[in-house]
């Protein structure tokens, strides 16, 4: 089942003799289960691609379905929500909000949804990342590795449909971004998740059911399979 | 304190909704309107109540001032100071008003001031009333029509979308009561959709399992075939019969070792055996699996070393059962493509993060082939013929990892040879919910 | 945590040392409002209780009343009381002093302003009561339940029993004339021949008093209403008080809130600047826009239930406080009796009322714009690159000449102008509200308070002189005409512990002067429709004849005067030398058709011009002509009223007014330069009583002589003046604390939003003492450009105030340079004071941190 379809994306910065093409007319779909990399080198358009895959930004032209869901089809409010509840974001800076402790940053997204947490899931899932002894600290307590899985029990806490990840590893030592990186496959295999994933690291990549390779904001590769097993 | 609390999450909780907040503000304008509109009223009546009543009083005046010239000035002066009269006074005045028929028990309509007062008060205020009801009632019948309108679009939408098994047509995000029963139909329907999708794939799994057990065992069934009718035949010496019996029997054992690692494993990829994950010393298994494989290893000479990471004692949630023949597998593989000697051992080595244990199996033999490395784990791929067995000891052992919630991977080290690492998470992830659809037949043994 | 709105709580937590500020902004000015109003509100009431005590509570009176009237008006439907005031015969008592027994009924002595000191009011005929310092000149000296004979109503003698002492009067004192009261029992339409009873009459209460007044005046004339009092209750037939007060505390209190919002809201913005990203980030976790406004709004709430109350009460509590400590040390609270501070609900409502909707307000831009914040702005890293648009031209910065710094701070404020807007912004609101307030407070403190010596009057003898005809000295003035008191005394009473000064009070005859006309002011002829008969003086141009009032000062007055030179000189032996005089020719005369009075100057003489005078009404008459020569000029008088309603005022030296009074006809001048009277000042907080008694047995040793005792009247024109400027210089602090609570704030944050661009700039070598050079160049600059645009807003408010305050009188206008001036310096001084902070912070911060992107 196709739980993400991009027809024809477009995206145009600025105008006149400062325009800029970040994508131009890119095409795919992802299906449900699915581990991708989208790969290329620096302005080639990645991240412009997941922003708008998530919801973030608009594009010029072409559309986002998402669970058969035209993305920019809704109002702002509803693509809050929809945001909220089926697509989990996780960022080479962590962004985690630095007023809360690790427990409350895991519970958000629950929290905007006026949903009470399951107590009993959300310390399984704390444990899981190994951050049991740290659930009470605020971000800025905690390392980089520390933060950067606060960030996916985030993303895992609404077990949304998808999860973005843009480079999750680049301010991570190896030993930290290959926990990250099985993290995220782990949880794709349990929650059957889709997850998305930008890295300019090859071993990232690797690790993936299927590449996606940009260059000048366009999509020049798609292959599967991992070079590793 | 927890009432209240309780009480403002209630009150929260309803103003999310956005039809009671129009409803609020649909109250709110009717009511501020209707209370202006009562005081622009009884500002208006009541003036005219003055007005009828200074008329009637100047009146009996002017009466009294063309009859007794001298009296006209006192009433006056007694009308306009009022506060000056006392209780006496009142009392003395109900009587002479009684001789008169002027008590209380005089009719309003009698009383032209007093009777007009009241049917204009009456007539418009309940008129008023009825119209600002009337207004009320129609704002309030849009309001829930829209709701319920809300309400069945949904439901066709539901129920279109389980019949024909397609995503819901009419969708709706947002908060409140509503968009809590849209999210969860929308998600039932697309849940349901992936169900029917994963049943249809559990049937192409099945079929494919069938199919690839009667490929594998057409050629040691007819093998035997072929044996067994020889020796019927009776054309055959008993030196070469015994020869096609053991024949016979390797195949037999041949396809009791095929049937039972394919339905293990597809016990295993169909989540039919529940594994018993429990915290257990992680030592005591490796030590379950070198004593399966030690027999192989002295056989082959090859030496098999326990890191001192992984003399270290370490508890890990597991099915020592299981995770002892996944170990044992991934040995016998690294053994059967160890070079003999005790200058290349296997060793085995455990590294432990935050959040995973991995245990790692590395030998020093040629190394895979770094294009057969992706194809490592399929089924009955054998990259060399140098092992025994049918090509499924890896798959099962993947397979093992993947339902103990970690997995297995093949790489190239750097120094040579081939390394497998098991990788299992300290606390498994938590599960999404029970997902068994099938009864386990017997949860303790891995038989059929 | 209970719901994702727990998030505004912890921000506010975070952001301790911001919310703080914030707090006590709101504090400051919530404070600030609800003080100003119960000030102005307590003043109001204190003041009208004031005036009816002086003046009486009727609402209007008829002198000369038809017989019918009481009774019409007893029996009218809107009239509450109505009293009777019958005037009686004259009672001599010694030889200088006169009573009146006039017969008031009961409504009347309510209405009337009659205030007994000791024992009661009369309740039959044969009562009286009396003020207390003619019972004490009475034969007797008669106490209560004493009899007294006076002169009853048909003017033989009656023995009244004295029932009651009324409190004295100042008026009566200095006319030597006292009134008594007994009880009118007469009906109304039998008054004696000759006789007619005055009419006090107040309405019911609830009843319009404004619109029911004309019907009323229709009724008979005379027709007199309680002016002063229906001016302060706002029902005058002339609104134009009430309505100027109102624009005029509405105004203010509006530059308070505008202030407050300024405040707040930049404390607002700047916070939600600073936490873009975590907005943006909120909603990449799918907040919508509403959750992001509803989490602003609760920090707005938050702070405003914190310091709502606590303004309300630091305001009322704090005025509270500053007059119970005035009331400690003696002060009576604005010349008032008892000064009660009232608390009026609706102050309080009005005052939490504008507080809250200032905080929301100033949170709702904020809000809005935190909620609009694009996901991806957030997403993508610290803060965007703003492109310069070339196609506008740009004025160079001034700041350019200094150096490669003044080059990057306007660089700096080109590239962000909002946050250039903002700074500014509240920095041009403090300075304006600085100087407005400042004007307002001057001009009122001017208005308000006597400002000439004579506050500092406590004692004046006098005396009563008869002249004998015959005897004149060689000046042709009465020889028989001593001086009050001698050079001796004079020195004596003068070295009287507490004595501050003594001044010499002169019988002189008015000159007239002959002014060209083209040295009159046309403005005075126009607002004073008076015209000056004309004079042909000199035979060339036209002049008028304007009266002159001609005064003596010693030697001690005209130091006084110095505080007032407008120009020229005050020196008395340089005035004596050249025979010259001051001259003060700004006066205040009544405008008829502003029906106000206004302040303007009569005439446009300068320094060293000659003023011709004369005696008489012979300006041709070259005997009683003088010219004098103009030495200086005041802008006031010293003492006495401090501006003449049209005439100017010359003032000199004995003996150039001795040389002036030989031009006068001998019978305009019978006591010629002889000291007539003496004035005795006291230092503030100096005992009177020694004071007293010593002048008292002076006085009683000097034939005709007479100690007028006004020590409390001065203490409390004294107190008046002082407690104005409290509060003045009060509100003034409290402004400027605001003021500067916000620049501070406001500039701390711009620097701490820039950590990381002034990292960057360490980075590629810029010295800290550079960047402190930078920073403290862009803070200049906001200071000067803030300042520019404060003075010209706060100018152009202070002219508004001024066109409302001369609504209530007529005056120059005068831009406010010292408050002006005070605000800018302020300004710059904070502006670049509160820059230093942060640097020295930033300074002894790790420079790698802050160049790694902030979470």
């Amino acid at each position: 089942m196709d739980v993400i379809q991009a027809e024809n994306l477009c995206k145009v910065y600025g105008a006149g003799s400062t325009q800029v093409e970040a994508l131009k007319d890119v095409s795919f779909s992802v299906q449900q289960g699915e581990f991708v990399a989208v790969v290329g080198a620096s302005g080639s358009g990645k991240s412009t691609l997941l922003h708008l895959l998530g919801g973030l930004d608009r594009p010029s032209s072409g559309k986002v379905r998402i669970d058969g869901e035209d993305l920019y089809g809704l109002k702002e409010k509803e693509r809050a929500v929809f945001r909220r509840r089926k697509i989990g974001f996780i960022f080479q800076s962590y962004n985690l909000i630095p007023v809360l402790s690790v427990e409350e940053n895991i519970q958000l997204p629950l929290l905007l949804d006026h949903r009470q947490p399951d107590k009993a899931y959300i310390a399984d899932l704390i444990r899981t990342l190994g951050l049991d002894q740290r659930r009470a600290h605020l971000p800025s307590e905690l390392s980089g590795g520390q933060q950067q899985r606060v960030a996916i029990g985030r993303a895992l806490a609404y077990r949304p449909a998808i999860v973005l990840a843009d480079e999750p590893t680049g301010n991570l030592d190896s030993a930290n971004g290959r926990e990250v990186i099985e993290l995220l496959k782990l949880a794709v295999r349990q929650f059957h998740q889709t997850v998305i994933v930008i890295s300019h690291d090859m071993n990232v990549a690797a690790e993936a059911d299927r590449i996606l390779r940009m260059q000048d904001g366009r999509l020049i590769e798609d292959s599967r399979g991992g070079v590793r097993a | 304190m927890e009432r209240i609390a309780y009480a403002t999450e209630e009150m929260a909780r309803l103003w999310r909704n956005p039809s009671v907040r129009r409803l609020a503000t649909l109250l709110f304008a009717v009511c501020a309107a209707a209370v202006l509109l009562v005081w622009g009223y009884i500002g208006y009546t009541s003036d005219r109540l003055r007005q009828d009543w200074l008329a009637q009083q100047a009146a009996i005046l002017g009466r009294l001032a063309a009859e007794s010239p001298e009296e006209a000035p006192r009433l006056a002066r007694l009308l306009a100071h009022p506060e000056r009269l006392s209780p006496e006074e009142l009392a003395q005045g109900r009587e002479l008003a009684a001789q008169y028929g002027l008590t209380e028990e005089l009719e309003a309509s009698l009383t032209p001031i007093v009777g007009k007062n009241r049917l204009r008060n009456g007539l418009l205020l309940s008129g008023g009333v009825l119209v600002v009801f009337g207004i009320l009632a129609l704002l309030l019948l849009r309001e829930y029509r829209r709701e319920l309108t809300t309400v069945r679009k949904l439901a066709l939408s539901l129920e279109n979308a389980v019949k024909h098994n397609v995503p819901m047509k009419f969708r709706l995000y947002g908060e409140g009561e509503i968009g809590l029963l849209a999210n969860q139909a929308q998600e039932l329907a697309i849940r349901l959709q992936q169900t029917i999708g994963q049943l249809r794939r559990d049937k192409l799994f099945l079929k494919d399992t069938v199919a690839e057990i009667s490929h594998q065992l057409k050629t040691p069934l007819s093998s035997l075939a072929v044996y067994t009718d020889l020796l019927l035949e009776g054309a055959v010496e008993p030196a070469t019969a015994r020869e096609f019996l053991e024949t016979c029997r390797r195949q037999l054992d041949r396809m009791e070792w095929l049937i039972q690692s394919l339905l293990k494993i597809a016990r295993l990829e169909a989540d039919a055996l529940p594994l018993q994950l429990r915290p257990a010393p992680l030592g005591e298994t490796i030590e379950q699996a070198l004593d399966a494989i030690r027999r192989l290893a002295e056989e082959r000479g090859v030496r098999i070393v326990l890191d001192e990471s992984a003399a270290e004692p370490v508890s890990v949630p597991h099915d020592p059962r299981w995770l002892a023949e996944a170990i044992a597998n991934l040995l016998k593989n690294a053994v059967e493509h160890s070079p003999a000697g005790s200058g290349s051992p296997v060793r085995i080595r455990l590294e432990r993060t935050p959040v995973f244990l991995r245990l790692h199996v590395e030998d020093s033999g040629p190394g895979i082939d770094p294009k057969h490395l992706p194809h490592v784990f399929k089924k009955f791929f054998r990259a060399s013929r140098s092992g025994s067995g049918v090509g499924l000891g890896l798959p099962l052992a993947k397979t093992i990892a993947e339902r103990h919630g970690g997995m297995l991977t093949a790489s190239l080290p750097e120094g040579g040879g081939t390394r497998f690492s098991l990788t299992l998470p300290l606390h498994p992830l938590p599960s999404p919910g029970s997902d068994e659809t099938y009864e386990s037949v017997s949860p303790d043994k891995g038989e059929l | 945590m209970k719901g994702y709105a727990v998030l505004s709580g912890r921000y506010l937590k975070q952001q301790r040392r911001r919310t703080a500020l914030t707090v006590v902004g709101i504090v400051l000015s919530v404070a600030l409002i609800s003080a100003l109003l119960t000030m102005g509100q307590a003043l109001k009431d204190n003041t009208l209780a004031k005036e009816i005590r002086e003046n009486g509570s009727f609402h209007f009176a008829y002198t000369q009343p038809d017989p019918g009237l009481y009774d019409r008006l007893k029996g009218n439907a809107l009239i509450g009381k109505v009293g009777r005031l019958r005037s009686g015969a004259e009672t001599p008592v010694g030889e200088t002093y006169k009573l009146f027994v006039e017969q008031a009924d009961e409504d009347a002595f309510a209405l009337l302003p009659i205030h007994l000191n000791t024992g009661r009011l009369p309740q039959s005929p044969d009562e009286v009561v009396i003020e207390e310092w003619i019972a004490e000149r009475l034969p007797g000296h008669p106490k209560l339940s004493d009899t007294v004979t006076l002169n009853g109503p048909d003017g033989r003698p009656f023995g009244y029993r004295l029932v009651g002492i009324l409190e004295n009067g100042v008026s009566t004192q200095m006319q030597r004339t006292s009134r008594a009261f007994t009880l009118l029992t007469e009906p109304a339409a039998s008054p004696s021949a000759g006789q007619s009873d005055q009419l006090f009459a107040a309405f019911r209460d609830g009843v319009d008093i404004s619109s029911h007044l004309p019907e009323f005046e229709k009724l008979d004339r005379p027709f007199a209403t309680n002016q002063n009092v229906l001016a302060l209750m706002g029902e005058s037939a002339d609104r134009n008080l009430n309505q100027v007060l109102t624009i005029i505390f509405g105004t203010l209190v509006g530059l308070v809130v505008i202030s407050t919002v300024a405040v707040i809201y930049n404390a607002f913005h700047i916070s939600v600047l600073e936490r873009i990203r975590q907005f943006g980030l909120l909603r990449t976790i799918g907040a919508t826009p509403r959750q992001i406004r509803h989490l602003v709004f609760r920090e707005a709430s938050t702070l405003a239930l914190i310091g709502i109350p606590l303004g309300l009460a630091v305001g009322w509590g704090g005025l509270w406080l500053v007059l119970w400590l005035m009331i400690q040390s003696g002060f009576q609270i604005l010349q008032m009796e008892s000064f009660h501070l009232t608390f009026h609900w609706w102050i309080m409502g009005l005052s939490v009322g504008v507080g809250i909707a200032a905080v929301f307000a100033a949170a709702w831009l904020p809000a809005r714009k935190a909620a609009k914040v694009s996901p991806v702005e957030a997403v993508k890293g610290a803060g965007s690159i703003v492109r310069e648009s070339y196609r506008r031209a740009r004025l160079p910065s001034p700041l350019r000449l200094l150096g490669v710094e003044g080059r990057m701070a306007s660089s700096n404020i080109r590239r962000n102008r909002t946050k250039f807007r903002i700074t500014t912004f509240s920095i041009i609101v403090s300075v304006m509200l600085f100087i407005v307030f400042h004007y307002f407070t001057q001009e009122t403190f001017k208005m308000t308070v006597d400002q000439t010596e004579n506050t500092k009057i406590a004692f004046e003898l006098t005396r009563y002189v008869t002249l004998t005809a015959g005897e004149t000295d060689q000046n042709g003035a009465d020889a028989g005409v001593p001086d009050i008191v001698d050079a001796k005394q004079r020195e004596r009473i003068a070295g009287l512990a507490g004595v501050e000064g003594v001044y010499g009070r002169y019988d002189l005859p008015s000159p007239s002067a002959i002014v060209p006309d083209k040295l009159l002011n046309p403005e005075f002829t126009r607002v004073s429709r008076l015209q000056f008969p004309q004079v042909s003086g000199d035979g060339k141009a036209q002049s008028s004849e304007v009266p002159v009032n001609l005064q003596l000062y010693d030697d001690g007055m005209f130091a006084k005067a110095a505080r007032f030179l407008d120009s020229g000189t005050v020196d008395p032996e340089k005035l004596e030398a050249e025979g010259g005089v001051l001259l003060i020719q700004t006066v205040k005369p009544y405008n008829e058709d502003a029906g106000k009075k206004e302040i303007l100057p009569l005439s446009r003489y300068k320094t060293g011009d000659v003023l011709t005078l004369y005696f008489g009404d012979q300006p041709g008459n070259a005997k009683t002509v003088r010219q004098v020569k103009i030495a200086g000029i005041l802008s006031q008088s010293p003492f006495d009223s401090a501006y003449q309603p049209s005439a100017l005022t010359v003032i000199g030296t004995k003996s150039t007014v001795a040389g002036l009074l030989e031009a006068a006809p001998a019978d305009m001048r019978p006591f010629g330069t002889a000291m007539m009277g003496l004035s005795v000042a006291l230092k503030d907080g100096a005992d009177s009583e020694p004071v007293r008694e010593a002048l008292e047995k002076i006085a009683a040793d000097i034939p005709g002589g007479q100690l007028v005792n006004i020590v409390d009247r001065q203490k409390q024109e004294r107190q008046f003046a002082l407690q104005m400027q409290i509060f003045v210089y009060g509100f003034l602090i409290v402004i400027g604390l605001i003021g500067s609570l916000n620049i501070m704030n406001t500039v701390q944050t711009n620097l701490l939003l820039r950590r990381r661009e002034i990292g960057l700039l360490q980075a590629v070598g810029m010295t800290m003492g550079q960047i402190r050079k930078m920073a403290s160049a862009e803070g200049i600059w906001f200071g000067v450009i803030g300042s520019f645009w404060g003075l010209l807003l706060g100018g152009a408010l202070s002219y508004f105030l001024f066109k409302e305050l001369s609504g209530i009188q007529g005056m120059p206008f005068e831009f406010p340079w010292g408050g002006a001036l005070i605000a800018c310096v302020f300004a710059l001084g904070v502006g670049l004071l509160s820059v230093q902070g942060p640097l020295r912070k930033m300074a002894r911060s790790n420079l790698i941190e802050e160049l790694r992107e902030d979470t």
